[in-house]
């Protein structure tokens, strides 16, 4: 509103109040402009400390020349260059030379994008020219129009996503490193939330337990399943305990596999509490140590069958003294027959030494052990039978020592003694006895052999007959014969020998 | 320990290594026992708890040739015949209905042993 005033009365004529009105008009008119062009001072002024605060980079390039417009200095603290540098010259260009090479292609698709109207986001890396150090933008650009939706500018927002990007690829890397250390050692991985039941299980906790990967939801139930019955109640036990006392969970166990397998497990795992102590979670891991076990279980064994032997050998060589004892003259004839009698104890006991838990002296090794001891004789003796007959081991001791009683004899008196002597020793499998068990027949033939007159004390051997007519009966239920024939002895042993000789062995 | 507590008695061996059986069997004679068996298995030492008229204590080897001496065992407990074990390193668990019976370890020195069968022999009615 514009007043004129004058100060007398007047009359104001049609051209005055033209004037008036124009300059009314043409005032009005600048005061307009004056104040649109203070409101877009301001908000301009407002856009710029948006964008001078602004962390992510705020730009505007022309559509055409994709020379840069506008660049907030947000692109100094990430891209490590002063605005000014990147504004000069063909600032498209040298903008993609900031970009890592493989990401270039990826950048140009789409600002090209944006060009032809579109709304384009996008990550890629930057090399920053003052340390040389990478970083991750994630762009979100977009089309300016005019009023006739003509692209005239290409808009830009640049966040600097690298720490958020390392972030993530130092837990992808770790989950991997972790995911290969649970493959590579095998570890049944579990994750309990307690409250819910809800169970996650590593691939191979289905797998320890006898299922595919995924064929069950895992929980407690499917857990507790698989257990072996005579452990299911004392590992469960365990757990609770643990669970009540605040315990680590240490266990092994054993499962059975839908193939009836039987497998050993170790469980080691730890419960999580809220304030009140209520177990809110468990998390563990198991690892198969069923090689383990059946390695201690053979061990433990090996160990046990020593210590028998051991044993055991401490009762012969007392008993050998013993009846040597007896049968000596002298103290020097003690000496010899007992020195004899304990290298033969030896000879076995060093092919006892030599097998494993499922291993088997076989007859004939025994039998060559011990001639191989008579030196020079072998061309007097022959040898016929299969190869591999097993003897328990409990057996060799006993038959090494007759067979050893019957060879010294052999030697001092018998058909080793006498240039004309031969001695022929045979054996075979033959039918089993009443009770089922496969029987080795051995006969032991002395020829050739001038015997003493009748009637005139026995030669030697009294232990050697004992053992063969008393001991090995006695203690193998084997049926034996002794005789003195007239030109040598001749001595039959039948013995049930281990139930895995039923195949028939291999011919000599 | 006197030799006249076994003089007279019937004592039964059960053992399946022929010297440690054979052992016994003097020892006990020297003593002036009479021996019945001695029963290198298990099949034996049960035919001679019942071909046996009267059986005043037993030896039993609880291992014998990888069978156990249980069953002879509680045949000798239902006659009421008092008994002691031998036992070796390897040998199998006890059942707890055992765990009163004296055990001797092997090998085991005669003295040892005499002294163990004169503890479980009741006492010789006067």
């Amino acid at each position: 509103m514009l007043g004129l005033n004058d100060s007398q009365v007047r009359h104001w004529t049609d051209a005055e109040a033209d004037l008036a009105r124009d300059v009314a008009e043409r005032t009005w008119a600048a005061v307009e402009h004056a104040r649109a062009e203070q409101a877009l001072r301001e908000s301009e002024e407002r856009l710029r400390q948006f964008g001078a605060a602004s962390q992510d980079v705020l730009w505007i390039r022309d559509s055409e020349t994709l020379q840069w417009q506008y660049l907030t200095p947000a692109f100094e603290t990430i891209y490590g260059l002063s605005r000014e540098e990147a504004l000069s010259g063909n600032n498209y260009r040298s903008w993609l030379e900031l970009v890592v090479p493989e990401d270039r292609e990826k950048a140009t698709a789409s600002i090209r994008k944006v060009r032809d109207g579109e709304h384009a986001t996008f990550e890629y890396r930057v090399r920053r020219p003052s340390d040389g150090e990478i970083r991750w933008l994630r762009n979100t650009d977009f089309p300016i129009v005019d009023a006739t939706g003509k692209v005239t500018m290409v808009g830009g927002i640049g966040q600097d996503i690298t720490l958020p990007k390392l972030a993530g690829e130092r837990i992808e890397r770790s989950e991997e490193r972790l995911r290969s250390a649970v493959e590579v050692g095998k570890l049944g991985l579990w994750d309990w939330n307690v409250r819910t039941g809800e169970i996650h299980w590593s691939d191979e906790h289905f797998r320890m337990e006898g299922y595919a990967v995924g064929e069950v939801t895992p929980s407690y139930d499917t857990w507790a399943a698989r257990i072996h019955p005579d452990d299911r109640a004392t590992t469960e036990g365990a757990l609770y305990r643990a669970m009540e006392r605040h315990e680590e969970y240490v266990r092994e166990f054993r499962v059975i596999h839908p193939d009836h397998s039987v497998h050993w497990l170790f469980g080691r795992g730890r419960f999580f509490y809220d304030d009140d102590g209520t177990p809110l979670r468990m998390i563990g891991a198991m690892t198969d140590i069923t090689e383990r076990r059946e390695w201690e279980e053979r061990q433990k064994i090996l160990v046990a069958e020593l210590q028998h032997r051991t044993r055991n050998l401490m009762g012969i060589v007392r008993s050998t003294a013993d009846r040597t004892g007896e049968a000596s003259v002298d103290l020097a004839d003690f000496r010899g027959r007992f020195a004899d009698r304990l290298d033969a104890l030896a000879r076995v006991q060093s092919l006892l030494s030599r097998l494993s838990d499922t291993d088997r002296v076989a007859f004939d090794e025994l039998m060559r052990t011990e001639l191989s001891a008579m030196d020079g004789a072998a061309d007097r003796v022959t040898l016929d039978g299969p190869n591999g007959i097993r003897l328990r081991s409990s057996m060799v001791q006993m038959l090494a020592m007759a067979f050893h009683e019957l060879a010294t004899n052999a030697v001092k008196y018998g058909a080793l003694s006498q240039s004309g002597g031969r001695l022929a020793i045979s054996w075979q499998m033959i039918e089993p006895d009443r009770r089922g068990r496969p029987r080795l027949h051995i006969d032991w033939r002395e020829s050739g052999v001038t015997m003493p007159p009748a009637g005139t004390a026995p030669q030697g051997g009294g232990q050697g007959r004992e053992l063969i007519e008393q001991a090995l009966p006695y203690q193998l239920d084997a049926k034996t014969r002794f005789e003195l024939g007239p030109d040598g002895v001749h001595c039959t042993i039948t013995v049930p020998v281990s139930a895995s000789n039923v195949t028939e062995p291999a011919h000599v | 320990m006197s030799e006249t507590t076994l003089t007279g008695r019937a004592i039964l061996v059960a053992e399946d290594e022929y010297f440690t059986a054979t052992d016994l069997r003097q020892e006990l004679t020297r003593l002036g026992a009479s021996v019945i068996g001695p029963a290198p298995s298990l099949e034996r030492a049960m035919d001679l708890i019942d071909a046996a008229l009267s059986i005043d204590a037993a030896v039993l080897d609880i291992n014998l040739g990888g069978e156990t001496i249980f069953p002879a065992a509680e045949r000798l407990i239902q006659r009421g015949v008092p008994f002691l074990f031998t036992t070796g390193y390897d040998q199998p668990m006890i059942p707890s209905r055992f765990e009163r019976i004296p055990r001797c370890e092997k090998p085991v020195s005669p003295e040892k042993l005499i002294r163990t069968l004169a503890s479980v022999l009741p006492n010789r009615p006067s």
